[in-house]
C-alpha cells in the first residue's frame, strides 16, 4: 500500500495535506462510479408447479398447477389453478413437474444424478378418498424408498377437499410404505396444497 | 505459645515494647524480562504508610519492623505497579519481579498505576492482559463477560458477540488498536472479526461517553489495544498452548515483542485454533467444528516528541452451524423447540459442512504522531480494512460448494485527532475523520441478495474538553457531528415495491423497470448530534463517584433499511423499511465505588432512554405461504423505548490466601409505545466465586465459580404466534425464554520458573464441573440443541 511509504521519520506536515487531497480525490472519484449492479437470478427457485394425473381409462386429466406469476414466491390464491375433476373409481397415472421459469427444475436438479435424487422426497397427503401408491417407474432412492415423482391414484367416493404435496430436502429418514409417504424434519422445498373434487 | 509466653516475660520486665520489632526486610527490584536491577523504584509501606526507593543496585530495606504482614507498593516508570504482601518472619529477603508496562509516553508523567482508562467520567471497567490470556482458546465475547453488565448474543459457542447493557450489533463500537471495526457487524450472526489472542488489553466503556471514537455508540464501545511497547532494549514474548475436550478443540499462539530505548518497536503475533463438533451434555452438536487463523504485526517509533507505527492484522475463520439449526419453515421450528433431541446428531468430526460460514477481515493501519510545545499532540491515522463473508448454505445440484452469501465491505478512513493540553486542568481533544464505504454483494451465487450494493460517505468532527475543576473534582464534555450518506443499488420485486407503498412514495427512486423487478437507488443523507457530560467526584482515596449523561445518535444501517429475504436459521422473511431514521438515545449514568486495603465494589446504575429505537418485530402482515412453506413476516420498526440497569462487583479478600467475588446485571428494558419488554434481554445473571491462591507453591490459584442465570419472565409474548396449517392442528410457536440455570466452574494454575529469564503457566479448567443440560436465552440456536456439556480444559503458556 502506498500510505506505508509515507511512514517514513522525516514526515512532514505537508504530506498530511498531500494525503488529505488525495482523500478528497478519492471521494471524488468514488461519486463517479455508478456501475449499474446486475440483477441476480433466483438459481434454486421453484416459480411453476404442475400435477398430472391421467385416467388409465380415458386419458382424462386433471391438473393442480401454481405458477408463480409475481414471481414473490407466495403461493397466491390466483396463481393455483385446479383443472378437471376425479372420477369416482377412477385409477390416475400422476406425475409432477417443476420449473424454475423456463428451466425443468425437476430434470436439472433433482433428476440429474443419483445424489439429488437421494437427497429428495416427496409426501403427499389427501383428505379425499383416494388410496395411492408409487408407480413402477419412479425414481429409486439409494435406501430404497421410491421419490415420488410418478405415482398411481385410486379414486373412491365423490366428496370435496384437498391434496397436498411436500418436497423434502435432505430428510434424516423417509419412509414410502404407505404410498403418500412420510418424512422426518420440515426442510420443505415445497408445501402445497390444493382443492380438488371427486364427483 | 511461645510467642505468649515471650509477651508475658517482656511485660513482667516491663519493657513498653509489646513484640519484638528490630527485624529488617531487605527487597531487591529486578525486571522480570532482562533480569537487571531496577533503581529508583519508589516502595510505599502501605501498612505503614512510608516511603523508599531503590539504590542503584535495585535494592531497598526496610528496618524494625514487627513479625507479621506488611503490604508494599512498588511502582517504577514503565512499569506496572505492583502490590505485594511480605510475612515478616525474622529478618527477611526477597526478590521482587516487575512486569513491563509502557505507558503511552505522554502519559507517563500523569499517570503510572495499572491499566489506564480511556475515558474520566464514564463506566468504564478494564480487563487486563493476564485475564486475556485465561481466553486464548476462545473469543472476544466471551472475554467481554468478565466485565458486569456485558453478556453475548451467541449463534452457537463460536459465534459470539457482545451485548453491553443490553445492547449489541450496531450499537456496540468496537476498536482495534484505534481502529473502528467495519465488519458488517449489523448482522446477528457476524460476530467480531478481532483474534482474542493479539489484544494486550481491553476496555468497556458503557454508553457512548467516549465521543473521539464516534457517537453512535448507543450500548457501549469496546477498546482492543495490542500489547504495550516500552522504550527499553528488550525482546519477550509468550506461547500458548491448549487443548480442550469438548469438540476436541486445540489452539496455539505465540507472540513477539523487540523493543528498543531508541523507541523502535516491532511485534509480531499469530495464532491457529481449530474443534470439531461440540457436545451437549447428552448429544454431538453436529457440525459445530470451527478453525480459525490469525496474524498481526506492527512495527514504529515511539518517541515524545513524535512517533508512528504501522500495524496489519488479518483473521479468517471458518465457522460451521449446527445442522439441524437449517430449517426449511415455520413448522420445523415449532417442531424443533418441542422435540427432546435435535434432528440431526452424527457421530464426532472436525469437518465443516454448509450451513457455514466462512469470514477473512484485514485491518491495516497507519498512525503518525507529533507534539508541539505550548500545545499538545497532534495524530493523523488513515486505516484500510477489507471484510469478506461468505456464507454456504445447503443447497442442491453441487451448488453447496458455492456461496449463497457473498458480500465485501471495504472500508477506508482518515482520520486527525488533536490533544491540547499544555494545562493539565483544561486538556481540550478535538478531531475529524473521512470514512469511505464500498459494499459489493456478488451476484454469481444464484441467490438474491440479502444486502444490497451500496456506497457510504461519512463525515464526522467532536471536540471534548477535560476539566479539573478542584483537586477532588474532574468534568469532561463533548459534542460531535456526524453526516452520513448511504447511496444504494438495490432491485426489488415488483410486488413488494408496491405492496410496501414504496412506488407512491418513492416513484424517483426507480431508475429501470425489469420483468417482475424495479432497480432503485435509495440516496439517504442522516445528521447526527451527539453529546456527553460528566463529572467525577473522589470523595477520598477510597471512595469516588461519577455521573454521566450521553447523547447518542445513530443512523441506521443497510439491514434495518434494506433487508428483504428469508433469513434461514430464525424461519422468518425479515423486511427493512427506507423510511427509517435516526435513533436518539439519552442515557443517565451514576456509579460508585469503593477501594480498600480488604474490599473493592463497585455500583453502576444507568437510565437510557432511546427515542425512535429501531427493531425488528412480527409484521401485521402475519404468515405468508411461500412454495417451501409457511412463514412469518418480521419487519424492522421504530419505537420508543427505555433501558434501566444495575450491574455490581464486588471482591472481598477473607484471607490473604482467600477471595470471593460477585458479579451481578439487572436489566429491565421496554417498549414504550406499546408497553411491552423488549426481546433478547439478558436475564439478571450472578457469578460468584471462591479464589485461593498461595505464591509459595509456584504461585498456585484455584477457583470455584458459580453461574446463575436466572429465567427471562419479561419476555413480549404477543411475538408467539399460531401457524395455521390447511387440513391440520394449527401450530403453535412458542418463542419464549427457557428455564433458569446454574453451572459450577473450576480453574487451577500455577506458575514454575524455567530459566533465567523465563516461566511457564500450567493452567487447567473444568467448565459446567456437572455436565448440566441448560439452553441460554441469548443463544440462537437454543430453539434447537442444548448448550455445551462439561469441558476439560488445559493451556500452557510459556513466557519468555
Amino acid at each position: 500500500m502506498k500510505i506505508n511509504l509515507l511512514n517514513s521519520k522525516t514526515m512532514k506536515t505537508i504530506k498530511f495535506y498531500a494525503m488529505a487531497i488525495m482523500a478528497i480525490a478519492m471521494l471524488a472519484s468514488c461519486d463517479n462510479d455508478d456501475d449499474t449492479p446486475a440483477p441476480v437470478e433466483e438459481e434454486e427457485a421453484i416459480t411453476k408447479l404442475v400435477l398430472t394425473f391421467t385416467n388409465q381409462a380415458d386419458n382424462s386429466t386433471v391438473t393442480l398447477t401454481w405458477n408463480d406469476d409475481n414471481e414473490d414466491e407466495v403461493v397466491d390464491v390466483t396463481e393455483q389453478i385446479v383443472a378437471g375433476t376425479f372420477a369416482p373409481g377412477g385409477v390416475y397415472d400422476a406425475e409432477i413437474g417443476l420449473f424454475n421459469e423456463d428451466e425443468d427444475f425437476l430434470d436439472e436438479d433433482i433428476l440429474a444424478d443419483q445424489a439429488g435424487i437421494d437427497a429428495h422426497f416427496f409426501v403427499y397427503a389427501t383428505t379425499l378418498n383416494f388410496t395411492m401408491m408409487r408407480a413402477s417407474d419412479d425414481e429409486d432412492r439409494t435406501d430404497g424408498n421410491k421419490l415420488g415423482v410418478k405415482t398411481v391414484w385410486t379414486a373412491g367416493t365423490a366428496g370435496t377437499g384437498t391434496i397436498s404435496i411436500e418436497l423434502h430436502h435432505e430428510s434424516p429418514s423417509v419412509d414410502d410404505s404407505t404410498g403418500f409417504g412420510t418424512a422426518a424434519g420440515d426442510d420443505t422445498d415445497i408445501d402445497i396444497t390444493f382443492n380438488a373434487e371427486i364427483q | 505459645m511461645k510467642h505468649n509466653l515471650l509477651i508475658v516475660v517482656l511485660c513482667l520486665f516491663g519493657i513498653t515494647h509489646s513484640q519484638n520489632c528490630k527485624h529488617t526486610f531487605i527487597g531487591e527490584v529486578i525486571d522480570f524480562h532482562d533480569g537487571n536491577p531496577l533503581s529508583g523504584a519508589t516502595i510505599h509501606i502501605q501498612s505503614l504508610d512510608k516511603f523508599t526507593t531503590t539504590g542503584i543496585n535495585g535494592k531497598f530495606s526496610i528496618n524494625n519492623l514487627c513479625n507479621g504482614k506488611i503490604v508494599l507498593v512498588i511502582s517504577h516508570i514503565g512499569c506496572e505497579t505492583k502490590r505485594i504482601e511480605v510475612d515478616i518472619i525474622g529478618d527477611s529477603y526477597q526478590k521482587i519481579l516487575m512486569e513491563h508496562h509502557t505507558e503511552e509516553l505522554d502519559e507517563v508523567s500523569v499517570t503510572s498505576n495499572g491499566a489506564k482508562k480511556t475515558t474520566v467520567t464514564a463506566q468504564e471497567s478494564i480487563i487486563k492482559s493476564k485475564i486475556l490470556l485465561q481466553y486464548s482458546s476462545q473469543s472476544l465475547g466471551d472475554a467481554l463477560r468478565e466485565v458486569p453488565g456485558v453478556s453475548s448474543i451467541n449463534t452457537g459457542s463460536t459465534i459470539v458477540k457482545p451485548i453491553i447493557n443490553g445492547m449489541h450489533s450496531s450499537r456496540v463500537l468496537i476498536l482495534n488498536n484505534g481502529v473502528r471495526l467495519q465488519d458488517q457487524e449489523w448482522g446477528i450472526e457476524h460476530a467480531p472479526n478481532i483474534d482474542i489472542n493479539s489484544a494486550g488489553q481491553i476496555s468497556v466503556i458503557k454508553g457512548s461517553g467516549a465521543l473521539a471514537y464516534g457517537g453512535d455508540a448507543i450500548g457501549g464501545v469496546v477498546v482492543v489495544n495490542p500489547i504495550r511497547n516500552i522504550r527499553k532494549d528488550t525482546l519477550y514474548g509468550h506461547t500458548i498452548l491448549s487443548g480442550q475436550s469438548n469438540g476436541r478443540g486445540y489452539n496455539v499462539s505465540s507472540n513477539l515483542n523487540k523493543n528498543y530505548k531508541s523507541g523502535w518497536f516491532a511485534q509480531a503475533q499469530g495464532s491457529y485454533k481449530r474443534n470439531g463438533d461440540f457436545m451437549a451434555a447428552d448429544y454431538n452438536l453436529t457440525n459445530t467444528g470451527a478453525e480459525s487463523t490469525g496474524f498481526s504485526a506492527r512495527f514504529g517509533k515511539n518517541k515524545f516528541e513524535s512517533g508512528f507505527e504501522a500495524f496489519y492484522s488479518y483473521i479468517d475463520n471458518e465457522i460451521g452451524i449446527l445442522r439441524s439449526a437449517h430449517i426449511g419453515s415455520i413448522k420445523s421450528l415449532a417442531n424443533s423447540i418441542n422435540a427432546a433431541r435435535p434432528l440431526f446428531v452424527e457421530d464426532f468430526s472436525y469437518k465443516i459442512s454448509e450451513p457455514k460460514q466462512k469470514v477473512s477481515h484485514h485491518l491495516a493501519k497507519t498512525t503518525y504522531y507529533k507534539r508541539f510545545k505550548n500545545f499538545g499532540k497532534l495524530d493523523f491515522q488513515y486505516d484500510y480494512q477489507n471484510n469478506h463473508r461468505f456464507e454456504f448454505d445447503i443447497r442442491r445440484g453441487g451448488r453447496s460448494s458455492k456461496a449463497a452469501i457473498d458480500l465485501e465491505l471495504q472500508t477506508h478512513t482518515l482520520s486527525l485527532n488533536a490533544k491540547k493540553d499544555n494545562n493539565l486542568d483544561r486538556k481540550y481533544n478535538f478531531g475529524l475523520l473521512v470514512r469511505y464505504q464500498d459494499h459489493f454483494a456478488n451476484p454469481d451465487t444464484g441467490v438474491r441478495r440479502l444486502i444490497p450494493d451500496y456506497d457510504k460517505y461519512d463525515f464526522g468532527g467532536y471536540i471534548t474538553t477535560e476539566w479539573r475543576i478542584h483537586n477532588n473534582v474532574l468534568a469532561d464534555a463533548g459534542l460531535r457531528y456526524d453526516f452520513s450518506r448511504i447511496d444504494a443499488k438495490k432491485f426489488y420485486r415488483t410486488a413488494t415495491w408496491e405492496e410496501r407503498g414504496y412506488d407512491v412514495e418513492f416513484p424517483e427512486l426507480v431508475i429501470e423497470e425489469l420483468r417482475n423487478q424495479v432497480l432503485t437507488d435509495p440516496t439517504f443523507d442522516y445528521h447526527n448530534i451527539s453529546g456527553a457530560l460528566g463529572i467525577r467526584y473522589n470523595i477520598n482515596a477510597n471512595n469516588y463517584i461519577l455521573g454521566n449523561y450521553a447523547l447518542a445518535s445513530r443512523a441506521p444501517n443497510p439491514s434495518e433499511l434494506f433487508s428483504d429475504g428469508l433469513h434461514h436459521s430464525a424461519a422468518r422473511i425479515e423486511v427493512g423499511d427506507l423510511r427509517i431514521d435516526s435513533e436518539r438515545s439519552h442515557r443517565i449514568s451514576t456509579s460508585y465505588a469503593y477501594s480498600g486495603s480488604k474490599l473493592d465494589f463497585q455500583l453502576e446504575t444507568y437510565y437510557n432512554q432511546i427515542n425512535n429505537f429501531i427493531y425488528i418485530v412480527p409484521s401485521p402482515l402475519g404468515i405468508v405461504p411461500l412454495i417451501r412453506g409457511p412463514f412469518p413476516i418480521w419487519e424492522y420498526v421504530q419505537t420508543d423505548a427505555w433501558f434501566f440497569g444495575i450491574d455490581v462487583n464486588a471482591n472481598y479478600e477473607i484471607t490473604p490466601s482467600w477471595d470471593v467475588n460477585h458479579k451481578s446485571a439487572f436489566i429491565k428494558a421496554y417498549d414504550k409505545q406499546d408497553d411491552i419488554p423488549l426481546i433478547d434481554i439478558p436475564p439478571f445473571t450472578t457469578y460468584n466465586s471462591i479464589t485461593y491462591t498461595n505464591a509459595r507453591w509456584s504461585n498456585f490459584k484455584t477457583s470455584l465459580r458459580s453461574e446463575w442465570a436466572f429465567e427471562q419472565n419479561e419476555f413480549p409474548l404477543d411475538f408467539n404466534y399460531t401457524v395455521p396449517i390447511a387440513d391440520e392442528d394449527d401450530i403453535d410457536v412458542d418463542l419464549s425464554p427457557p428455564l433458569a440455570y446454574h453451572l459450577m466452574h473450576f480453574q487451577s494454575e500455577i506458575t514454575l520458573p524455567l530459566f533465567k529469564k523465563s516461566s511457564l503457566n500450567i493452567r487447567f479448567s473444568v467448565d459446567n464441573i456437572f455436565n448440566t443440560s441448560y439452553r441460554n436465552y441469548l443463544n440462537r440456536l437454543r430453539f434447537f440443541a442444548d448448550d455445551l456439556g462439561r469441558n476439560f480444559r488445559l493451556q500452557l503458556q510459556l513466557n519468555y
